[in-house]
């Protein structure tokens, strides 16, 4: 899985989460429950579905790493190769 | 008809309602159905809403179209109701869903002649005027009064038993909707927020609020909940809105004058904590779903509730039973913003309770200055049913509960 198709599960998984957010409106490095306006509850709907997709599991521990649309990505690449 | 059969009548979500306009059936006749199974979904102007069963029935006919809008009180289909030996041969279902006595009663179980499907505009109501001077103080619908009543002229007497209810003749509970498919939200905003604003107003008219504030340390309990989420799958995790709304049914339980109804200048205390909780949705509603028995949950339970619940508002499944007997409400402001909020009760309740955002506080524990995670809590309470000393009771003893986190996770 490269960077595109990373980032493409995010934005896909966010659209269930918060589906009148347009994928072009989501900021690249802003801490997502910021600009999405995510809670707690969100937050996790979405880590639960992103480590589904990617098979990669996110603990809590590790969420300071995952707050962006970039920051998820990378993370889950690193995991990944 | 013999005595098993009666007619199920189109239910009210809110004295603004009068009619309710049928979007799709789930069963079809001869259909044995379990108590808690979704059997329709209905329409109404703030949205759709998921209608279940409160009783194990088969489906003996179905009296209203897909697509036909009928008045409240309108049967919509006809049940053969299940004895107690059939139920129990069933499969088990969830608990949460099994109804107390007083849900059974508002199911409206009648043998008498069906009024006709009524889609003009309303008729002016047969009401004493008593009745309808105590319906526009309380603020109650007198179609539904009617309509509920099996069409006989309301009387005080009924009015005020109705009100007694609560529930379905007020603006008990709002609900929201988003369509099913990602499309443009299925719920009208404006009506919403004026059902928002009838439910303060009133509240804060009739209900002389006093308000409390203590500091919870939830250091002990953020502890315990990351050790025990580093330890479980991500679909295992624990939100903090799970343990405190545990601590919270726990503390209410105690508490009997925050934990009920109050009507027609009588209170009384619910044997059970029927806790609502508040919850924003994306497109702007606010919804309030109960978990019923609340204070018989451990945290992990209260958190399955929750997900399914926030899954069920947003996709406009939200059922009535859960909607409905509320005993008393929490609202918090979330992780980031405000930390200390003050809430307006929720009529008929007599109590809210308001979480502040947790954050980091330097407190002074055991002699020395060490930095704390706090949660500002606020009560606010019905001075009519309780004073200052039984509100700092409870604040007090829900501070005690979370010190002891492990309790939460056990019964």
């Amino acid at each position: 899985m490269d960077n595109q198709q990373i980032k493409a599960i995010i934005l896909e998984e966010l659209g269930n989460i918060a589906p009148e957010i347009e994928a072009s409106d989501v900021p690249d490095n802003e801490d997502l429950r910021e600009a999405l306006e995510l809670d707690s509850m969100d937050f996790l709907n979405l880590v639960i579905a992103v480590s589904k997709r990617t098979h990669v599991a996110i603990p809590e521990a590790d969420y300071q790493q995952v707050l962006t649309l970039n920051g998820m990505t990378r993370y889950v690449q690193n995991l990944l190769a | 008809m013999n005595d098993n059969v009666h007619d199920l009548k189109m239910p009210s979500f809110g004295a603004d309602m009068a009619t309710g306009t049928l979007v799709e059936w789930l069963v079809k006749p001869g259909d044995s159905i379990k108590r808690g199974s979704v059997i329709a979904v209905i329409d109404t102007h703030k949205g759709a809403i998921d209608l279940d069963l409160f009783e194990d029935a088969i489906i003996e006919a179905l009296l209203v179209e897909v697509g036909q809008q009928v008045t409240v009180g309108t049967p919509i289909a006809r049940l053969r109701s299940l004895g107690p030996s059939a139920a129990a041969e069933q499969e088990s279902i969830d608990s949460h869903n099994r109804p107390d006595n007083r849900q059974d009663n508002r199911q409206d179980v009648t043998n008498e002649a069906l009024p006709n499907v009524r889609q003009d505009a309303p008729e002016f109501i047969l009401a004493t005027p008593a009745a309808r001077a105590f319906a526009l103080k309380q603020q109650l619908s007198l179609p539904l009064l009617y309509a509920a009543n099996n069409n006989r002229i309301v009387t005080l007497k009924m009015a005020e038993t109705a009100f007694t209810q609560g529930g379905r003749f007020q603006p008990a509970q709002t609900i929201v909707a988003e369509k099913r498919e990602k499309q443009q939200s299925g719920f009208d905003n404006h009506a919403m927020r004026q059902a928002i604003s009838d439910t303060v107003t009133r509240s804060k008219q009739q209900i002389p609020h006093y308000y409390l504030s203590q500091r919870l340390d939830i250091s002990a309990l953020e502890h315990y909940l990351q050790n025990y989420n580093s330890k479980v799958s991500a679909e295992q995790r624990i939100l903090l809105a799970a343990p405190l709304l545990c601590a919270i049914a726990r503390t209410l339980i105690k508490n009997k004058q925050l934990n009920g109804v109050y009507a027609n200048n009588t209170f009384s205390a619910n044997d059970t904590v029927n806790l609502a909780n508040a919850i924003n949705l994306r497109a702007g509603g606010l919804v309030m779903p109960v978990i019923r028995d609340a204070q018989t949950l451990t945290a992990p339970l209260i958190m399955e509730r929750l997900k399914e619940q926030v899954e069920r508002a947003r996709s406009g499944s939200l059922r009535v039973s859960e909607l409905s007997d509320g005993s008393c409400t929490v609202t918090s402001i979330g992780e980031r913003g405000a930390e200390q909020m003050f809430a307006v009760i929720y009529p008929p309740q007599v109590a809210i309770i308001a979480l502040g955002s947790p954050h980091q506080e330097a407190m002074v524990v055991d002699g020395i200055v060490q930095v704390r995670s706090i949660i500002e809590a606020t009560l606010a309470a019905d001075h009519r049913v309780s004073d200052g000393h039984v509100g700092a009771r409870l604040l007090y003893q829900l501070n005690q509960q979370l010190q002891k986190p492990d309790q939460l996770w056990s019964i």
